[in-house]
């Protein structure tokens, strides 16, 4: 569903990514992991199009993205739930989750993403800023699913929240993958990913290093920590 | 009782124009961060087409406003696209450069075709002709009209903006546009879509004013200035601040004019003096522009020492020395006057990271307690002059002690607004200042028996001055002061954490600037022997502005430069043409377009900077096009990649 080949990813002068190759086949959960600075918002970026200097390829569904621009690539299919939510303060829940038309016949009617995320249905009206964090995660997650993304790109959902919410998270990460969507995980957590995800690739300094499977994580699990600096 | 209610009905209908205009200028500084400067010219514009409109083809006001509002947008639109666009994210000086240039560019096209001053009541249809009985008032039916026009206005874009989809887009391609871009969002053709909206309500507003006011292609400056304070004050960026703060500049403003007439016009600067001493933010909570930070494009170090250099000191006194067998020696004077100006400016602007809008308060003030110590009290010309700059840089003391604790644009807001304040009390007390007159026949006198009315020698004294104020500045500017000070400039906090007070920093700078420019003030009235209101117009705090930037910031000799440019345009366009102002706004226009680091810094910048680094350094500035959040992603980015 997803090929990158031979990213190149700058900001202003710094040369951030160097060279990434991923593939992502269609209904699978794949992983990120890596140390901070490692480059995996980078390459989350890299393919919504978000990083102004990019070269390389980037197939998405047979079509050739690394020019395109983020409204077009957002219009393909590509959600993106972003590192730190990207709630818009200013607009009520119900604005930011429809902030996104609504494209293609994947999209989930409100109903069913109020399904997912009940809570979001009985915050309607509120602003969006006084939701709490995972409140705000799920907020992020719904809009590209109400936006009808067949693939998303979820930054480091689990980031800052109580391990129970978490829970929550990851079970709506997997209703999501039996829906049928294509998931790209940015995760540090690392019995997190485990449970959520098929595979995982480990990055570092801009490169991808390592394809890893669960079991090669779960064992190596220790070492990695150590590597990751969590 | 009916007069007083029909006075508050008047208040109503200016603060309605204030209102519409105020709130195009703060949906504008919402979405861009852009301090829109010509909107006042956007208003005349709106005005003129009505007007235009109305008396060649007998159009009503209802063509009239259609027809204004959208030109205006249109206009407003394709400046944005083409112009204003590419200055986004940087800092408010270059804006303001920018569009005033384009401001002055458009009244003088606008005089060059018309220059007539009337008001166009044949604008007014029968409906609307007439007065109209309220119960309680008899009120001229247009004048309701404007009030219910401009309330309806006002009232429909809050809704679209807070109830609407296309209003949830826009907020949300304010706060967020390269996120919204992810979401599908088309933020360029939002951008342009407010923009053309902010831009056709000051059309609207200008032609809604045709039949009712002066007609001119003057008539936009007096408007911006009281909806720039009235933005301020309600709060930058804030819909409801505007509106709110719109309407009640005009109900205050109807009020003044019963109790102290002569102070109608100041009180709005009063009132937002007041209000960001103790609001800081403004009334309403508006746009978080401490988020925002505004990029300036400074000098290299290179650069820097280069014009803190011996040999760039040589040619600078070269020049001073020549100056007088090329231009008659009063002119001489004024460029090199001018320029201490602008390089009391520069040292507020480039090194301590303030824009004053206000600096004319000590320019004239300096003068005018001069002027009235020697005229009226018969002081000595000395002892008048030492007397001017020290009460003059006292009072900057004063301000200083405000205004240190100042940043951005609420810094330049609240020197705008002494600035005007000061204007006005020189007005008021007119048997001391000569008011409209101003004072005339300051005598130079002698100094070590040089006879100082004779211009040449006055001229020599003067570039004496200049020339031991520059080198302090130099000798300054080199020591651990002077880089302390550009240390708060480039991180304040860092400063602050390694153990300066940063507010004590830049306070000893406003003061510094205040004396810099209180001593070109003196010199400048004695120059011409008189003082005039001129000298604290809020035009004469614009001319350093310009020459700054167009000389270039921080380069010390740049802003002198700048300022005989200017001087020397002035006054020979003044011969050859009428269109002066004209070519001036063009000049401005290009300087931020091609030069941003002023004329001077940019050449410098290419043979010094060049030759030693062949990659280009700016590229990547000044492309954030509304990407307001992308500094902070791209800064926390940055620092994970180290």
């Amino acid at each position: 569903m997803l090929k990158i080949t031979n990213l190149d990813s700058f900001y202003g002068e710094s040369h951030v990514l160097q060279g990434i190759d991923l593939n992502v086949e269609a209904g699978e959960v794949v992983t990120l992991i890596g140390r901070n600075g490692a480059g995996k918002t980078t390459t989350l970026k890299s393919i919504i199009g978000d990083i102004p200097r990019r070269t390389g390829s980037i197939v998405f569904n047979n079509a050739e993205i690394i020019n395109a621009t983020s409204e077009q690539i957002c219009k393909m299919g590509v959600g993106l739930v972003p590192d730190d939510r990207g709630i818009f303060s200013t607009l009520s829940v119900y604005e930011n989750l429809t902030i996104g038309r609504p494209v293609g016949p994947q999209a989930w009617p409100l109903s069913r993403v109020y399904e997912l995320f009940p809570v979001l249905k009985d915050r309607n009206a509120q602003k969006a800023s006084s939701l709490s964090g995972g409140e705000q995660q799920m907020l992020a997650i719904a809009r590209p699913l109400y936006m009808g993304s067949t693939f998303l790109l979820l930054d480091e959902p689990s980031e800052g929240l109580a391990p129970v919410i978490i829970d929550a998270i990851g079970s709506a990460i997997q209703q999501i993958k039996a829906a049928g969507l294509t998931v790209l995980l940015v995760e540090q957590n690392l019995p997190f990913a485990t449970e959520v995800a098929d595979r995982h690739y480990l990055l570092e300094n801009g490169r991808i290093v390592r394809e890893m499977s669960n079991s090669e994580v779960a064992t190596e699990e220790e070492s990695l920590l150590a590597h990751l600096g969590v | 009782m009916s007069y007083y209610i029909s006075l508050l009905f008047n208040g109503l209908v200016s603060g309605g124009f204030v209102a519409l205009m105020s709130l195009g200028m703060s949906i504008i500084f919402g979405m861009m961060r852009i301090v829109n400067f010509m909107h006042g010219s956007l208003y005349m514009l709106g005005a003129i087409i009505a007007y235009f409109l109305g008396f060649y083809f007998g159009a009503s006001i209802w063509i009239g406003m259609l027809a204004a509002s959208i030109l205006v947008g249109v206009l407003g639109a394709i400046l944005e696209r083409t112009l204003i666009r590419r200055l986004y994210g940087l800092d408010l000086a270059y804006i303001l450069i920018l569009t005033t240039g384009l401001s002055l560019f458009l009244e003088d096209t606008v005089r060059n075709f018309y220059s007539v001053t009337s008001s166009a009541p044949f604008l007014v249809p029968q409906v609307l002709k007439g007065a109209v009985n309220l119960g309680f008032i008899v009120y001229p039916k247009y004048r309701l009209f404007v009030v219910v026009v401009s309330i309806l206005l006002c009232l429909g874009t809050w809704f679209a903006l807070e109830r609407t989809r296309l209003g949830a887009l826009v907020r949300a391609a304010s706060e967020r546009p390269s996120l919204l871009k992810c979401f599908g969002g088309n933020v360029p053709l939002l951008i342009s879509g407010s923009f053309f909206f902010a831009c056709a309500l000051a059309g609207l507003a200008g032609a809604l004013s045709a039949p009712m006011r002066n007609v001119s292609p003057y008539m936009g400056q007096e408007m911006i200035n009281i909806v720039f304070a009235v933005v301020v004050a309600g709060g930058m960026g804030s819909i409801a601040g505007s509106v709110v703060m719109g309407f009640a500049s005009g109900i205050l403003q109807a009020l003044m004019a019963i109790v102290y007439p002569q102070a109608s016009t100041v009180i709005i600067y009063v009132l937002m003096l007041v209000i960001l001493v103790v609001r800081p933010g403004g009334i309403f909570s508006g746009v978080d522009i401490s988020q925002f930070p505004l990029h300036y494009t400074p000098m290299t170090e290179r650069v820097r020492a280069f014009f803190l250099s011996r040999p760039a000191a040589m040619v600078a006194l070269a020049v001073g020395f020549l100056l007088p067998w090329f231009v008659y020696p009063i002119l001489a004077t004024d460029i090199i006057l001018w320029g201490l100006f602008a390089v009391g400016f520069d040292l507020l602007f480039a090194y301590a990271g303030l824009l004053s809008f206000g600096q004319a308060a000590y320019w004239g003030t300096a003068a005018y307690v001069m002027g009235v110590l020697a005229m009226t009290f018969g002081a000595p010309t000395w002892l008048a002059f030492i007397a001017g700059v020290a009460i003059s840089t006292t009072l900057g003391l004063f301000f200083g002690l405000i205004l240190a604790r100042k940043k951005g644009i609420y810094f330049s807001m609240i020197t705008f607004a002494i600035s005007a304040i000061i204007a006005f009390v020189v007005n008021q007390f007119a048997d001391y200042t000569g008011g409209e007159d101003g004072l005339h026949g300051l005598s130079r006198g002698t100094l070590f028996g040089m006879d100082l009315q004779n211009d040449r020698v006055y001229y020599h004294v003067c570039m004496a001055i200049v020339i031991l104020v520059i080198f302090f500045l130099c000798r300054l500017l080199k020591s651990p002061y002077g880089l302390s000070l550009l240390g708060a400039r480039e991180n304040e906090r860092r400063m602050m954490s390694v153990g300066y007070n940063v507010f004590f920093l830049r306070l000893k700078a406003y003061v510094l600037s205040a004396f810099i420019v209180s001593t070109a003030g003196a010199l400048y009235a004695l120059n011409h022997q008189f003082v005039t209101l001129e000298m604290v117009n809020w035009r004469a705090s614009g001319e350093p502005v310009m020459m700054t930037l167009l000389g270039g910031a921080g380069t010390i000799f740049g802003p002198v430069l700048g300022a005989g440019i200017v001087v020397v345009m002035r006054n020979a366009l003044s011969s050859i043409t009428d269109n002066g102002s004209l070519y001036l706004g063009l000049l401005f226009i290009t300087v931020i377009l091609f030069a941003r680091r002023g004329i001077l810094g940019e050449s410098l910048h290419n043979i010094l900077d060049r030759q030693q680094n062949t990659s280009p350094h700016n590229g990547s500035d000044g492309k954030t096009a509304g990407n307001h959040s992308e500094p902070v992603h791209s800064s926390k980015e940055a620092a994970d990649v180290d």
